[in-house]
């Protein structure tokens, strides 16, 4: 696994416990523990996509930066990083 | 309205290729009683639906489970 892949992994990991936990609160409102959690999670989250969007490009097209259009760029998901 | 991140939720690598197990698990998603249909019927059924906990889980789970989110 290269870098890129394992901070990757790393962004998917916590994202995906906030969106499991949010579909949990959808049916438990007031779990004040859960809220929490998602809070937590979302914090750490947060620096990780900076630095990733920093070193290897928009995540989502909105999170392009500067002068030129890097959303084209490989690899997508779909693509392993020889491809390109 | 979606949003597409050049992500994807689980990292997918595959070892071997295999065509015939591929065309199954498309068929999975967009096929006949696929995700696909099932998160359209998901995001149709949130407009009847009377409970608010519910109309919330319908979004998400029509939103995030089928298959943009999770191999393309």
């Amino acid at each position: 696994m290269t870098k890129r892949e394992t901070l990757l992994k790393k962004i998917s990991t916590y994202q995906f416990a906030v969106l499991d936990l949010q579909m949990y609160l959808d049916t438990h409102q007031n779990d004040a523990e859960t809220l929490e959690k998602v809070e937590k999670y979302q914090s750490l989250l947060r620096p990780l996509v900076e630095e990733y969007e920093m070193k290897y490009g928009p995540l989502t097209k909105s999170a392009n930066d500067g002068n030129n259009w890097a959303w084209i760029k490989g690899p997508w998901p779909w693509e392993s990083e020889e491809d390109c | 309205m979606f949003v597409y991140e050049k992500k994807l939720q689980y990292p997918v690598n595959i070892k071997t290729t295999n065509p015939k197990l591929a065309k199954i698990i498309i068929s999975q998603y967009g096929g006949p009683d696929g995700e696909l249909g099932a998160s359209l019927r998901y995001l149709s059924q949130r407009f009847t639906m009377p409970m608010p906990e519910l109309k919330g889980t319908l979004t998400d789970i029509g939103t995030e489970a089928p298959p943009f989110g999770k191999i393309f």
